[in-house]
């Protein structure tokens, strides 16, 4: 049915290709539009293949659930779950009213207006709603299987804005492909409770929104939109990504001149009315209006007026006078650039403002080593384009073929969209995740586009004369191309399945392995260190360690904590990183003025757990050192340049707390049968210092295979 | 006032005459509950009487997890009858009158709670767990004993002193025997303090709450959440896992485990807590005689003295092995205490959640009706009016001692089954038929 409606489109389209900035076009529906309604059939099997997408995009992400238990994953989403539980046992207001003293010890942190609460005011209403039909369902399960639900819901959403951008058929091949593309599962898992995973929804809303607006030039559609731009920005700090991205696909538009009356509604009334939702997100506030970040809109909404106003004119008063005019806001225009670079001068407006958007334009130019730290901040390799996306990544330039053969509004949109993704997948590991959806759209359309082509043929062939060998050529060459699609289909599936199941289903707080009988073993240590010290410590105590385990210990452990994943306060952090750094006494002086009562370090020499805070510790040098100069990273490295932690590792190293705390008592256990005592299994090497005492910690607590080290700090002893 | 207490408490004794030819007491001290058994063989002096006291130190009655009295192995019905000069009175309800110069035998129960001090109070991890037991050397009685003696059976045979007066005291291995003494008078007390070795898990639940939840489509679930502490001897300085994994060098006194008897019928059972699930539980094979099945809740790290930490764990049960009904009229029989065995219950809840629409039901804990309990009603699934919840309260519990049912009769006919299948197709019905309306009507 596609093919046929594809042919009339392609008839109807040649015609009006020469199309100009003439007002008198924009009365035309945009060409995609006319296409043959759908029979009733269609629309069935259309639910239907939609209703089994959700199914599948819900249930394969249920590995973890399935293999562990329902829990959440990692490290934020621990922090998202225990804002959404003060949401909801609270209520709204506690909630951006929330002063958090239990982080950041002794500054805190006023987490209702630093956090993007989408994630957490979306389970709450899933809550609040289920609760009031009387299903007492915990809030942790509404957490853990968030992510799954909403990958359902971008299913759909894919399908609309593929239609809306090429047609039907492309659409339910996008919304397959989205359905199960690693990309996006390695985000959305269950228990994967993260910003991410409501906000790719969001963003393919918005765009759909966007599109069927700019296609029809609706203010109803730019108006929802506006609404799914504002959930965007409740939900995730990505959304600069819409707000930038669409001013350059209208200007984009201008510029190419297609410009008409549907985009003027469109991008018109998206910006006013998606600003002043985005004024109510309060970690956004104004920044919406003042921050350089968000300037492309405001700039293109300007201009956008500008050309209307001038078409206007030019119909109106005649080329001359309206030349007068674009002469003269063109002077008002010079004036206000002047007034702009005054104020950035005098320091009003800020532009300098680093951060993860620039990291992002630029990442070679940002060398602030807590943004470098965090892995999925590294700049993709070659591989992950694959593991991620499979032969999406062969077809998606395919997609952008057809998409500049077509040359539609909706095309010029998915390009758009295909081209900025692709250069933000490439700069950033976990940006993948944007390029994610659209890849899967762009490699629908080619599929779409190339089958329908091939499969016209192929029947063809079958229904008309075989004797002409043309014909039975291309008949062979079609069932060919067909049976390739096949298989590639065959092999996505098959490669998703695999990827989410062996790749992206860990919680990565319960580490699973084989043991010599083929049994499974769970080391469930984190979770055992956590718990003891929500249960044998005193309430208010307070523990220090690497700012990784923060959102974590906050969560699990509910005790203060000094230093988290929200990395605000660098200096705070460097602190932390340079008491770990530096010898016995000195770490004592530096607890003690913190008031630190625990230290917590993780190590996995014991067991071979190889992301442990030995391995990481280059990283608390290194940040220590860029705020306190007495922190050098060569000390910790040998001679040779070589960071070590056996007889051959330097005398600093050898004598820095994180060493003290990890290898305590470590020289006297024997981890493996062919090798002395004190053999650490993660760096292969017998540990050089085995025998020292702690004088000013002694050791509280051990879990079971030495992962989790909890270290109480000695009271100051009296006098006399 | 004393004197007048004293003359009460003269008159008391004087009214009734008991004489204890025969007491044999045997005081279980290897455990952290305290148990004993008080064989006495009382003659009656005058007139036929159908009412024995015994008395009971009143700063001893809180700590009394579980106090019976037994003849001919039957147990009789026991009330207290008052309080003076510090003691507290009971009278056992004899189920015959013992005539004038005959005897009964009778068997009391008592199990303690609290009653060994830890000490040292606190010990390094490694060391052992001493404790000390003071009690009364004599069987507190208002009446006179003609001969007593009493055995305390120790947790080990390491023994840091005990109280040597009055004579004869013979230790034999882990065995006292106090006595035996003759002809000891009414009230008569006299130090007894054995300070020993007992590395048994102290184990006490601060609190406990048991929910119990019947679905009359034939399901009871059961979960109870226990903040569990070790409160013997507290562990003084560091914890070491080496230390604690070193064959011989580990730490005596600490336990990781708790030991549960559940309904052989009980399928599904989980053990988790707050963050999640406790992947270290064994389920032992079902016991046929006792119809339970052993289940072994280790807990996420050993508990030492003053450790503490919080689980929960449930199952479910086929209704039948819970519910009997009588028309409409429907019997649920549970056990009332918590199955874990030798745990020491400080405050216990029990919430027992009703069909929805269920009037206040009859409530019985061993045969006893109760009345004192608070009625609660909860919704939860498709629940309009919601279900009825009856919320028991006790405190001081010591399992297994407290084996007795507990017992809800209330009314629910079939038809009060219906109203929830009937609102889901009600609720089916009009989202179905105003999707063809609509679709019909503007599609």
């Amino acid at each position: 049915m596609q093919k046929r409606g594809k042919k009339e489109k392609d008839e109807v389209v040649k015609p009006k290709v020469e199309k100009t900035v003439n007002l008198t076009l924009d009365d035309l529906p945009d060409p995609s539009e006319l296409k043959m309604k759908e029979s009733t059939l269609q629309i069935m099997i259309i639910f239907l293949v939609l209703g089994m997408l959700y199914i599948v995009a819900f249930c394969l992400r249920l590995f973890s659930v399935l293999r562990y238990e329902s829990i959440i994953h990692e490290f934020d989403p621990h922090f998202n779950f225990r804002a959404t539980k003060t949401l909801v046992y609270d209520g709204v207001e506690a909630f951006y009213n929330w002063f958090d003293t239990l982080v950041w010890y002794p500054l805190g942190r006023w987490v209702g207006h630093t956090v993007y609460p989408g994630l957490m005011l979306t389970s709450g209403a899933i809550y609040h709603t289920l609760h009031f039909f009387h299903f007492p369902i915990d809030i942790r399960n509404v957490c853990v299987f968030l992510a799954p639900l909403f990958a359902g819901n971008t299913a759909l959403v894919t399908y609309i804005l593929t239609k809306d951008c090429w047609d039907s058929g492309a659409g339910l091949i996008a919304a397959a492909f989205v359905a199960i593309v690693p990309g996006y599962i390695s985000r959305s898992v269950a228990g994967s409770y993260d910003n991410e995973a409501i906000a790719i929804f969001a963003i393919i809303n918005t765009f759909m929104g966007f599109v069927k607006s700019v296609k029809t030039g609706s203010m109803k559609w730019a108006a929802y939109s506006a609404v799914a731009y504002c959930y965007m920005v409740h939900a995730w700090g990505g959304y600069i990504y819409i707000i930038n991205l669409l001013p350059v696909y209208v200007y984009g538009m201008v510029l190419i001149g297609r410009y008409s009356h549907r985009l003027y509604v469109a991008y018109s009334t998206f910006y006013v009315l998606g600003t002043l939702f985005s004024l109510l997100v309060p970690f956004v506030g104004f920044a919406a209006v003042f921050s350089n970040t968000h300037m492309a809109a405001p700039i293109v909404f300007a201009l956008l007026q500008f050309h209307n106003i001038m078409g206007f004119l030019r119909m109106h008063l005649g080329d001359k006078l309206a030349l007068f005019f674009k002469k003269m806001v063109s002077f008002l225009a010079s004036g206000a650039i002047a007034i702009f670079a005054a104020c950035l001068a005098l320091g009003v407006v800020d532009i300098t403002k680093t951060g993860r958007f620039f990291y992002m334009l630029n990442p070679a130019a940002n060398t602030i080593p807590i943004i470098a730290s965090i892995s999925e901040h590294q700049a993709t390799p070659w591989s992950s384009f694959f593991f991620d996306l499979s032969f999406l990544v062969l077809l998606m330039p395919v997609g952008m073929y057809f998409c500049f053969r077509e040359w539609t509004d909706g095309a010029i949109f998915l390009l758009t969209y295909g081209i900025t993704a692709t250069y933000f997948g490439c700069v950033m590991t976990r940006l993948i995740l944007v390029l994610a959806p659209v890849a899967c759209m762009l490699a629908a359309i080619a599929v779409s586009r190339t089958l329908s082509l091939f499969m016209r043929d192929a029947q063809r062939g079958s229904k008309q004369d075989r004797n002409a060998v043309s014909n039975a050529a291309s008949k062979t060459v079609a069932w060919c191309v067909t049976m390739l699609f096949g298989f590639l289909f065959l092999f996505y599936v098959v490669h998703c399945t695999w990827i989410t199941s062996e790749a992206y289903s860990s919680p990565s707080i319960i580490l699973q392995a084989n043991g010599a009988n083929g049994q499974r073993v769970i080391f469930d240590d984190y979770r055992e260190g956590y718990f003891w010290l929500q249960t044998n410590t005193a309430e208010d105590a307070k523990i220090m360690s690497w700012w990784d385990y923060g959102y974590q210990m906050a969560s699990m452990s509910n005790r203060t904590t000094l230093v988290d994943n929200n990395t605000w306060n660098n200096t705070h952090i460097a602190t932390v990183g340079r008491c770990l750094a530096s010898s016995e006494e000195d770490c004592y002086r530096i607890m003690k003025k913190l008031d630190v009562d625990y230290v917590l370090v993780v190590f996995g020499g014991f067991i071979g757990y190889s992301s442990d805070d030995i391995n990481k510790f280059l990283w608390p040098i290194r940040i220590g050192g860029s705020v306190y100069p007495m922190i050098k990273e060569k000390d910790y490295l040998n001679d040779h340049g070589e960071y070590r932690v056996d007889a051959g590792a330097s005398k600093r190293m050898m004598n820095s707390m994180m060493y003290k705390m990890c290898y305590h008592r470590f020289g006297e256990v024997q981890t493996s049968y062919q090798h002395p005592t004190g053999f650490d299994r993660v760096r292969n090497a017998v540990i050089g210092r085995k025998d020292f005492k702690l004088s000013k910690i002694q050791e509280a607590f051990t879990t079971e295979h030495w992962m989790v080290r909890i270290y109480r700090v000695k009271k100051e002893p009296n006098r006399g | 006032m004393r004197s007048l207490g004293l003359v009460v408490c003269c008159l008391a004794t004087a009214a009734s005459g008991w004489l204890n030819s025969n007491v044999e007491r045997k005081l279980d001290l290897s455990n952290a509950i305290v148990r004993s058994t008080t064989t006495v063989t009382a003659f009656n002096n005058e007139e036929a009487t159908d009412e024995y006291l015994f008395v009971v130190p009143e700063s001893n009655v809180t700590r009394i997890a579980k106090l019976s009295v037994k003849v001919d192995k039957q147990e009789i019905p026991i009330t207290e009858t008052s309080r003076k000069g510090g003691n507290v009175y009971y009278t056992a309800k004899l189920k015959t009158k013992i005539a004038n110069k005959a005897s009964v035998t009778l068997k009391l129960r008592r199990s303690m709670v609290n009653s060994l001090r830890p000490f040292p109070p606190v010990v390094k991890q490694g060391e052992s767990q001493f404790v000390d037991y003071n009690d009364n050397v004599y069987f507190l009685s208002p009446y006179a004993t003609g001969k007593q003696t009493t055995t305390a059976k120790l947790a080990s045979g390491t023994v840091e002193s005990y109280s040597k007066v009055p004579p004869p005291v013979i230790q034999r291995g882990d065995t006292i025997v106090f006595g035996e003494y003759k002809e000891v008078e009414p009230m008569k007390q006299g130090p007894l303090r054995v300070h020993f070795m007992n590395n048994k898990p102290f184990m006490k639940a601060v609190t406990l709450r048991r929910v119990i939840e019947v679905s009359m489509w034939g399901n009871l679930a059961v979960e109870e959440w226990y903040a569990i502490e070790n409160h013997g001897a507290k562990l003084k300085g560091t914890f070491s896992r080496l230390d604690y994994k070193r064959p011989g060098h580990s730490a005596p006194s600490s336990f990781t485990s708790l030991h549960a008897h559940l309904p052989q019928a009980a399928t599904d059972i989980y053990f988790r807590d707050d963050i999640g699930n406790i992947s270290t539980s064994t389920v032992g094979h079902a016991d046929r005689s006792s119809k339970t099945r052993e289940v072994i809740f280790t807990q996420r790290f050993p508990l030492f003295g003053g450790w503490k930490t919080r689980f929960y764990f449930g199952y479910n049960l086929p209704l039948e092995h819970a519910l009997t009904h009588n028309g409409a009229e429907n019997k649920l029989t549970v056990p009332f205490a918590s199955p874990v065995k030798d745990l020491w219950v400080d405050d216990m809840v029990v919430e027992v959640i009703l069909p929805e629409g269920v009037p206040v039901p009859e409530v019985k804990v061993g045969g006893k009706v109760i009345t004192d309990f608070d009625v609660e009603y909860r919704s939860t699934y498709l629940d309009y009016s919601g279900r009825t919840v009856i919320v028991l309260k006790d405190s001081t519990l010591a399992s297994p001692e407290r084996s007795e049912e507990l017992q809800v009769t209330f009314k629910f006919g079939t038809k009060d089954l219906l109203w929830e299948p009937i609102y889901l197709m009600v609720a089916f019905m009009t989202l179905f038929s105003s999707i063809i309306f609509f679709s019909r009507v503007l599609g």
